[in-house]
């Protein structure tokens, strides 16, 4: 056969000239005195053991090349290196390539760490995949790489903090990434100096350049799924090691409320559950804020039947209507917290005796009226239904600027709060990004350009 | 710079004016007016119905106060009744005010002046007269009432009963009313009959600002039908000795009015009704050819009737329907149309085409 480069044959110089930029990539070249191989494998997604097992060591042990290149052909999984887009499947799906006397041959030595990888805890799912991160690096590059199985999957690694020396590994999909992004990103760490970093979330904090934050601008999540499916949209990842959360961006607002179940629904379904979520946030933002407006300032625009029902429900409260509605959000807070950190055990309980009883409590003792009860736990239920905990956490903070504006003019007060966090959205850039854009209007403009093209 | 002028921007707002904190347990819920003539000449009798809420919502029963206070002017008596309530009078949520008959019959406009001037509540309040006065009328309670004042409020407003005998007016077209050429106020009657119960089923035609002439319940009914479209009621026909009724599904009404060569002036009312016969005092068989023919028979009625209708209301020298905005506006000229329009209407002449189609015998077999 002959030997000069075709494209059918596979050299694994070609192969690691495609997969430049992979900084898990290890290539070693073996020498004994029979001969010599080249070894080229991606770290993450194979097995060190096995490879030091059934490739290394018997490399050492034969006397013979040829006979060592029939053990690795007929060892079972192996296969024969034909075209470089197979090689390139085959090393990105856990095989490592072998160059024996011209010839390559991939060999099985997948990892696979079913046992180690745990279930997400923060943001379940009804259908699909339950796969979290882990705290070890390696592992998460398993649990995306095996998913995203694509030569144009990038990484690079670096190391950060003077003292805790913690990797971090950048991913992206080259193909599909904003290279400003990618530039901005590498620059904010490249300068980055800090001591100790341990926690995905801390970096976030680092890399963001706004002082003042009230809503988060990159995901901090724990599913692979959520960070393939941003890595297929052209964001960049951010593994951190001893974390189990991954950083995703650059982001807009609308990520937060997609809940990785949404494309498992049925469209009709997925989109109801979004709606859902939206009025949610609605709820959870407005709801205490209204009950102060309309309590306190502009009764008129509820029914009568509701404001005598308020009206009479009040009658016994001694405090005006905000230090009411504060008093309760504060008790829900300090619920929501204590469950945080109390024993598994005891969770369930501590939240039915502050919850049930207290609230009836409140109410029979007359401190807080029964409606006040009804929408503090509206505003609790509704507050989980962002699937993100950050947004989560930023709108369980903001609704309480709503109070304030609504204490100090009513509805009025509201309706400029609105406005101004509104601005204060459009205003947001994430990584350069515009942070409110409405894909809607996107949508509306390709359909316009559509309809042209179709009449022309 | 720019930190600065935002913070003296929000220290600013805390000062605007208009909307002061007030709990709503520290407001007392005005739900309806009552405005009768006073004792003294030229003096009004102010009634406020108020809604007191209730501390247990479970045991729902209904408490209601209700003040009277004497002034020569409205805004004096609910200043002076202010001082009689520990809480603040709110009135966001009043949306009934019952002109007392005796006042009616003088002059609504003072209290109409001071009903659309009240920004609170211009723009969401009903009014109806009376009988025999505005207080007899707050005063009653029916049973079925839960939220005071609640039973008034959807009987006015048509939120509840679709009773075809009920004519809802808001206090800013009535005062529009009052001003417009060629176009009558005319307000629904409340009688109250002792403590339990409230009519309403008559109209009153004013003469821009006081009662003229008042319509019986019938004729509420077929006014209703001409100046309404889908009146849901029941129509009377009478076949062969027999009587039938009928339910309207559907009406329409439109006129026109026009000279033709060399006649009177004449106004033609054409009224549509598609309807099921509801109720039969025979049991004969109901076919299709006695359908048509009791809807000829219900034409031929309903004719009569609105006919009698329409002189009642010519005679009365009112104009409810709104027949003279109508001619002025298709006649215009600037300067005579109204003149012209005066001239006509004593000479009119009444042409009613009624058109009843029953659909449907009502029983299935």
């Amino acid at each position: 056969m002959s030997e000069q480069p075709h494209k059918n044959v596979v050299s694994l110089e070609g192969v690691k000239g495609e997969l430049s930029a992979f900084a898990d990539l290890v290539d070693n070249t073996l020498v004994s005195p029979s001969g010599q191989a080249n070894l080229l494998y991606i770290k993450s997604v194979t097995d060190a053991q096995k490879i030091s097992r059934t490739i290394i060591t018997p490399f050492y042990e034969m006397e013979d090349m040829s006979a060592y290149r029939d053990y690795i052909i007929t060892y079972p999984g192996s296969e024969e290196g034909t075209t470089v887009e197979r090689a390139l499947e085959l090393l990105l799906s856990g095989y490592a390539g072998l160059a024996i006397q011209s010839r390559v041959y991939f060999f099985d030595a997948l990892l696979s760490e079913n046992s180690s990888v745990s279930q997400t805890t923060t943001e379940s799912v009804t259908q699909g995949p339950s796969d979290g991160f882990t705290e070890n690096l390696a592992i998460n590059l398993n649990l995306v790489r095996r998913r995203y199985q694509s030569p144009q999957l990038k990484m690079e690694s670096m190391l950060i903090g003077n003292i805790s020396r913690t990797k971090v590994a950048i991913l992206y999909d080259e193909s599909r990434v904003n290279h400003e992004v990618l530039a901005e990103l590498r620059e904010k760490l490249g300068t980055l100096k800090v001591d100790i970093l341990q926690a995905a979330g801390e970096l976030e904090k680092y890399i963001s350049s706004d002082k003042l934050r009230l809503i988060p601008k990159t995901i901090v999540t724990e599913r692979p799924d959520r960070v393939v499916f941003n890595l297929a949209e052209g964001k960049v990842a951010l593994l951190t090691d001893t974390t189990g959360f991954a950083i995703v961006l650059p982001c807009i607002f609308n990520d937060f409320f997609i809940a990785m179940d949404d494309k498992i629904n049925l469209p009709f379904v997925g989109r109801f559950l979004k709606l859902l979520r939206i009025i949610g946030v609605a709820m959870t933002l407005w709801l205490p804020a209204l009950y102060v407006a309309l309590t306190s300032y502009n009764p008129e625009i509820i029914r009568i039947q509701i404001t005598l029902l308020i009206a009479g429900s009040r009658a016994t409260v001694p405090y005006p209507s905000f230090v009411e509605v504060l008093i309760m959000l504060l008790m829900m807070e300090f619920l929501t917290e204590a469950s945080i950190r109390l024993p598994r055990a005891v969770g369930p309980t501590a939240t039915t005796v502050g919850g049930l009883i207290l609230g009836q409590a409140a109410t029979e003792a007359g401190l807080v009226g029964n409606i006040m009860i009804i929408l503090v736990a509206a505003v609790a239920i509704s507050n989980f239904l962002i699937p993100l905990n950050m947004m989560s956490f930023s709108i369980r903070v903001l609704k309480y600027y709503f109070v304030l504006a609504a204490i100090v003019l009513g509805l009025v007060g509201i309706v400029i709060c609105f406005v101004g966090f509104t601005m204060y959205l459009c205003s947001q850039r994430s990584f350069g990004q515009p942070y409110f854009r409405l894909f809607l209007l996107d949508d509306v403009m390709k359909g316009q350009r559509k309809g042209k093209g179709g009449k022309g | 710079m720019k930190r600065w002028l935002l913070a003296i921007m929000l220290v600013l707002l805390l000062f605007t004016g208009g909307c002061d904190f007030k709990d709503i347990d520290r407001r007392i819920f005005v739900v309806a007016i009552g405005v009768d003539a006073g004792e003294k000449e030229g003096h009004f009798k102010i009634s406020l119905k108020m809604a007191l809420p209730q501390g247990e919502i479970t045991k729902i029963d209904e408490k209601v106060q209700i003040l009277t206070e004497e002034s020569f002017s409205i805004s004096e008596a609910v200043r002076r009744m202010k001082s009689r309530v520990e809480k603040e009078l709110d009135f966001v949520h009043c949306k009934s005010i019952i002109l007392g008959e005796g006042l009616a019959q003088k002059d609504i406009r003072h209290i109409m002046d001071w009903a659309v001037r009240r920004r609170d509540l211009q723009l969401i309040l009903h009014v109806a007269v009376g009988r025999p006065d505005a207080l007899k009328v707050l005063q009653v309670k029916p049973q079925s009432e839960r939220i005071p004042s609640n039973s008034l409020i959807m009987a006015m407003s048509g939120q509840g009963t679709e009773s075809p005998f009920i004519t809802k007016v808001f206090s800013f077209q009535l005062m529009r009313n009052i001003y417009e050429k060629g176009l009558d106020p005319i307000l629904p009657i409340i009688e109250a009959r002792g403590q339990e119960e409230f009519v309403i089923n008559k109209i009153a035609l004013f003469d821009k600002h006081r009662i003229r002439e008042t319509l019986t319940p019938n004729e509420t009914r077929l006014f209703n039908l001409l100046s309404r479209k889908n009146l849901r009621t029941n129509l009377p026909a009478f076949y062969k000795g027999e009587m039938y009724q009928y339910y309207t599904e559907q009406s329409t009404s439109a006129y026109r009015i026009f000279t033709p060569g060399g006649g009177k002036p004449t106004l033609r009312y054409r009224i549509k009704i598609k309807g099921i016969l509801e109720e039969s005092s025979n049991e004969d068989i109901v076919t299709q050819s006695l359908l048509k023919e009791i809807g000829a028979a219900g034409e031929e009625d309903l004719r009569k009737k609105i006919h009698a209708l329409l002189r009642k209301i010519q005679a009365s020298h009112q104009d409810p329907l709104g027949w003279g905005l109508r001619y002025g506006a298709r006649h215009f000229n600037n300067r005579t149309e109204m003149d012209n329009w005066n001239d006509l209407y004593a000479q009119l002449r009444f042409q009613v085409d009624v058109r009843v189609n029953i659909k449907y015998s009502g029983v299935t077999k």
